[in-house]
């Protein structure tokens, strides 16, 4: 496993905000991490790069190829990100340095991601991964600012950052979200391709279920700081068993072929109801019973994990898609 | 950026010349006889309109106001009425003790604002950054003059570690000039040092929050080393804004501090000026004092552009239009 997540929990103050049981995304995969904003998916993300604010508690395991990332100094987990992990974020306008060129952005991933390297190797190095995001078409690209290109280009040099040290995981987090649609299929296309090429493990962070599955082979849905769901993106999003992740599909307009499409028109959209409680103010047991319309009495205590044949799993008391006989396994 | 340049440039003219006006207009508006002030109250009239005559006092203002400027303009500022000494060389003599004076003031207390700065807001939550917020707070508290008056006391007459009131300049001995001018500097960099630190604690703050820095801690950055690369640079802009703002605090900083320390400094000659009724070497050297406070906005203003790609960017986009 490339990376391997057990019993990951998150604290900010004294509110435990996150706790993931376990997670594993194997070398080259590509996982899709689904929920809305305020379900814990970010958190999660940075957790893993070591990103988050120092004042936020980790504890559990994190392991990228064996070895604890959790418990690290600044120093150590800072050498360990720089040259195995690749970040790319949401808003590529913010991510980036305004008052620096991009070709010395680039060059900075470059030279703390390889060392040790020389000055030409890094230079050479930029302009490789300039072509390889797909930039070298933009006249003077290296000697730009951030504020001097478009929004795709951003991220492409954004992603050029984060595969500067070709990192063993690469971790996009929201990776479209800021950008135009007509953009993002260019990035989503860049991604899938970079990942298969370099056999990169891919942790796609998401609230966008149309776009998780064009990009993901795996996905695991997360609602207040939980995992609530994981299996195949298949199995997952076509025959879901939590309620949650059954409403989310319900709530999204996503879409994966024409002739589902001619179905889907005018269908109208299911919001789910209530809203994403603040983080430590989820109910007991299932968190998402509140907002749930097949909530049972049941759902006061915590669900068990249950894993199905396909390797499908889920926490929930009330499951979506199940046979009786099934259901019956569950609840005893 | 020439756009930039241009208009700093205007804006460095007229203000220079609104700037004039006031001072010549405030001066006269002062009041008082020079000749009589000169000779004593108990001259005969006759001589006190001789002397007004021959120092030309007795144009109208208008006429000495031009001519004032135009001398200026040509590097002539008159002689003293009282002495006859000549203006422009005495200011020429030491313009360099109050230059060194805020030069350095400015340097330190921008490098120790950054340092601190950075700090307090590194460890916003911790006791050790509210620790350097109550520090800025006594810097502030402080008055200058007290500050440089007990380093005299303790530095100079009780250890008899640094000189005072003797000043040695740049030309003579450079350890001479430093001897002389370190405790000055100090007492004039506190205050700044305290208002510097504040503006860059809460614009590193900000900066901290910025997507940026996150960036650079993935690429592989310490905390540390993405404020040092990233953070400073950024919240640096912020203290160009606060050392235009606090240029005029500064000057007149130096005035105080030039009579603690007997300084041959502008600020000196200005107070004593003022003590023998000298309207034209008040005049002369508050205008100098005025364009050198101008000319260092103009090279800040000129600045912003330089450590800004973005600033310089709305420039040239704005010169097409």
């Amino acid at each position: 496993m490339t990376l391997s997540i057990r019993d990951l929990a998150i604290q900010i103050g004294t509110d435990r905000v996150v706790h993931v049981d376990a997670l594993d995304v194997p070398a080259g995969g590509r996982l899709g991490l689904v929920g809305e904003s305020g379900s814990g998916k970010t958190l999660t993300a940075m957790s893993i790069a070591g990103l988050l604010a120092p004042e936020i508690r980790v504890n559990g395991s994190v392991q990228l190829d064996g070895r604890e990332l959790v418990g690290r100094a600044d120093r150590s987990m800072a050498r360990i990100r720089g040259a195995e992990i690749g970040v790319v974020f949401q808003d590529p306008l913010r991510a980036l340095n305004p008052m620096m060129r991009i070709g010395r952005q680039i060059a900075e991933a470059v030279r703390l991601g390889n060392r040790p390297i020389s000055g030409a190797e890094i230079r050479s190095r930029v302009v490789e991964l300039v072509d390889q995001v797909g930039l070298s078409g933009v006249e003077g690209v290296t000697r730009r600012y951030p504020h001097q290109l478009s929004g795709g280009q951003r991220q492409r040099t954004l992603i050029a950052v984060a595969i500067a040290s070709r990192p063993k995981l690469l971790i996009a987090d929201e990776p479209t979200t800021a950008l135009d649609v007509t953009v993002q299929e260019g990035i989503l296309d860049l991604l899938l391709e970079l990942s298969t090429t370099r056999r990169m493990a891919l942790l796609f962070v998401s609230h966008d279920l149309g776009v998780v599955r064009r990009v993901s082979e795996r996905v695991a849905v997360m609602y207040g700081g939980r995992l609530v769901e994981t299996g195949t993106a298949r199995s997952v999003l076509e025959r879901s068993h939590h309620r949650y992740t059954e409403a989310l599909i319900a709530a999204s307009p996503w879409l994966t072929g024409p002739t589902e499409r001619a179905e889907l028109i005018g269908r109208p959209l299911d919001a789910i109801p209530g809203s994403v409680p603040e983080f430590g103010q989820f109910p007991e047991g299932c968190g998402f019973r509140d907002r749930c319309t097949h909530a049972i009495d049941r759902c006061a205590e915590r669900p068990p994990a249950t894993t199905t044949s396909d390797d499908h799993t889920f926490t929930c008391w009330n499951p979506a898609h199940m046979r009786e006989a099934d259901l019956h396994d569950i609840r005893t | 950026m020439l756009r930039l340049l241009l208009r700093s440039t205007v804006t460095l003219v007229l203000s220079a010349l609104g700037g004039s006006l006031v001072i010549f207009l405030l001066l006269r508006a002062l009041g008082g006889d020079i000749a009589t002030s000169i000779l004593g109250v108990s001259a005969d009239p006759a001589s006190v309109a001789a002397l007004g005559a021959e120092l030309g006092l007795d144009r109208p203002w208008a006429v000495q106001y031009l001519d004032w400027l135009a001398g200026f303009a040509q590097g002539d500022l008159g002689r003293s009425y009282g002495l006859r000494y000549d203006i422009a060389e005495v200011i020429g003599n030491r313009i360099g003790v109050t230059l060194s004076l805020a030069f350095f003031a400015m340097v330190i207390a921008a490098a120790l604002a950054l340092f601190f700065g950075s700090y307090s807001a590194i460890n916003a939550h911790r006791r050790r950054g509210g620790l350097v917020s109550a520090a800025t707070q006594l810097g502030l508290a402080v008055p200058t003059f007290w500050v440089g008056l007990m380093m005299i006391s303790v530095f100079s007459i009780q250890l008899g570690w640094l000189p005072s009131g003797e000043y040695v300049p740049w030309t003579e001995s450079l350890w001479g000039a430093v001897r002389s001018l370190l405790m000055p500097v100090l007492a004039l960099s506190i205050p700044l040092t305290a208002i510097f630190t504040r503006y860059v604690r809460s614009a590193m703050l900000d900066v901290l929050e910025e997507d940026f820095m996150r960036t650079a801690r993935a690429k592989g950055r310490t905390l540390h080393g993405a404020i040092g690369v990233h953070g400073i640079r950024n919240a640096s802009i912020s203290l160009v804004t606060v050392g235009v703002m606090q240029l005029g605090v500064l000057i007149a900083g130096t005035v105080v501090i030039e009579r603690v320390f007997s300084l041959p400094g502008l600020g000196d000659l200005v107070v004593s000026a003022i003590g023998s009724r000298e309207v034209l070497v008040v005049q002369s050297t508050v205008f100098v004092i005025l364009l050198i406070i101008l000319c260092l906005n103009f090279l800040m203003d000129i600045s912003y552009g330089l450590l800004d790609p973005r600033i310089r960017d709305a420039e040239r986009e704005a010169s097409h239009v």
